[in-house]
């Protein structure tokens, strides 16, 4: 993913007491150093054509060309490591360019997720954890990542000053990974194992990714609670 | 107590747009599955010139699921000594299905509903009297209250075979092919 930058997480962890140590901030503006416009193009059009891929693949999906799906699955999952690291490479990462990252990693989910539930590969109830932990992310991140910037000098917790970003945590995290990776086992499993066990194992995975989502938004909302607390004692 | 009531919108509103992407997809699909294709006709010549004529009409979806069923079931029916015509259905064929001894007709199924211009098309249909008739659909749940809104269509026989394809079958070309044998073999 185009986010979270080695000095900023760095900085993050070094402010961050250790109950929130698991939280990691992705906003990546590099002051003070000037990025080309061309390094910015290439890799905002890397991340945007993964936006017309997942497309392609929901109509490959839907129309039951595994081979095409999994050879698309290469092609966006390529996009998503190059434009980090080019971004990195190139110094072109930027907020906005995380948040666009971000947007495009989401609506592949959604996109893929629908076409799985569609098809039957996967069940409902995948797809709706799925929107159940995107926004929690997002609502928990703009919690999160507005509590520290500057609102209260003398928080017991407290995070860095930053503008308001996606804040990532570990589990979280990998959660995300795998909602991403789970079409490519749900189209394999069913090209190649009887349709009984594919079923069965299918619905495995997507317990296990949902289990989770869980643990991270649980962990999220309890950190949530926790800063609205303090804020409200302090400000009493 | 401004934030979490922000946060709760973003949580709603992210819910909703999600939703509604979804929608999106689906109304895709349900419109694919109930536009007008055209004219269609694929004929598998029958073993003499004089062979007896069945006829495969169904809509084709964004699956290719409907169209495999289709053409393994046409091909049970050749195999057993049909000549066979496969088309889509809507205004384009013709309603004249008198040459025919054995109709079939099939789609997929979306919320319970079948395609609405294969409806039409059976609608269209004056007197299938003497016909050897088949419905069809292809979907995820087992009961098929879909076939019934199409047999509800169906003027001049109450002698109909129902079946019903699931999605996740990946056995359905075996089942199709075995359906038009058995059908041809009447």
């Amino acid at each position: 993913m185009n986010s979270g930058k080695a000095s900023l997480e760095n900085k993050t962890r070094r402010n961050t007491p250790p109950a929130m140590a698991f939280l990691k901030i992705a906003a990546p503006q590099i002051k003070g150093r000037k990025t080309s416009l061309p390094a910015l193009l290439t890799v905002n059009l890397l991340t945007g054509s993964r936006i017309f891929l997942s497309a392609g693949l929901l109509l490959c999906i839907l129309s039951g060309a595994a081979g095409r799906a999994l050879a698309l699955l290469a092609v966006i999952y390529g996009t998503d490591i190059m434009d980090g690291m080019l971004a990195r490479r190139w110094h072109a990462a930027t907020r906005t360019g995380a948040l666009f990252d971000l947007a495009a990693d989401i609506w592949f989910v959604v996109l893929s997720c629908s076409a799985l539930v569609i098809e039957g590969l996967m069940p409902f109830w995948f797809l709706l954890a799925a929107a159940f932990k995107f926004a929690e992310f997002a609502a928990t991140s703009y919690f999160l990542s507005g509590s520290g910037s500057g609102q209260g000098q003398n928080h017991t917790i407290s995070l860095p000053e930053v503008p308001r970003s996606p804040v990532f945590d570990t589990v979280g995290r990998l959660s995300g990974i795998l909602f991403m990776a789970a079409p490519v086992p749900a189209i394999l499993l069913n090209r190649v194992m009887p349709l009984a066990i594919a079923s069965l194992l299918c619905t495995s995975l997507a317990v296990c990714i949902c289990i989770l989502s869980l643990v991270s938004s649980c962990r999220r909302l309890y950190l949530c609670a926790v800063l609205n607390r303090k804020e409200a004692l302090e400000y009493s | 107590m401004k934030k979490v009531l922000i946060g709760i919108l973003i949580f709603i509103g992210v819910i909703i747009l999600i939703i509604a992407v979804f929608a999106g997809i689906v109304a895709f699909v349900v419109s694919k599955n109930n536009s007008d294709r055209g004219e269609y006709a694929k004929v598998l010549a029958g073993p003499t010139a004089d062979a007896p004529k069945a006829l495969v009409v169904y809509q084709p979806s964004p699956s290719s699921t409907g169209k495999k069923i289709a053409e393994k079931l046409a091909a049970g029916l050749n195999d057993s000594g049909y000549e066979v015509t496969l088309s889509y259905p809507g205004t384009k064929l013709s309603a004249d299905v008198s040459q025919y001894g054995i109709i079939a007709f099939g789609s997929s199924v979306f919320a319970g509903q079948p395609s609405k211009v294969l409806l039409n098309y059976v609608a269209s249909v004056e007197d299938f009297a003497g016909k050897n008739l088949l419905l069809y659909s292809v979907g995820s749940a087992k009961e098929m209250p879909e076939l019934d809104l199409v047999s509800a269509q169906v003027k001049g026989t109450e002698s109909i075979d129902k079946y019903k394809f699931m999605a996740s079958d990946k056995d359905y070309g075996d089942k199709a092919y075995e359906l038009g044998k058995s059908l041809a073999g009447k």
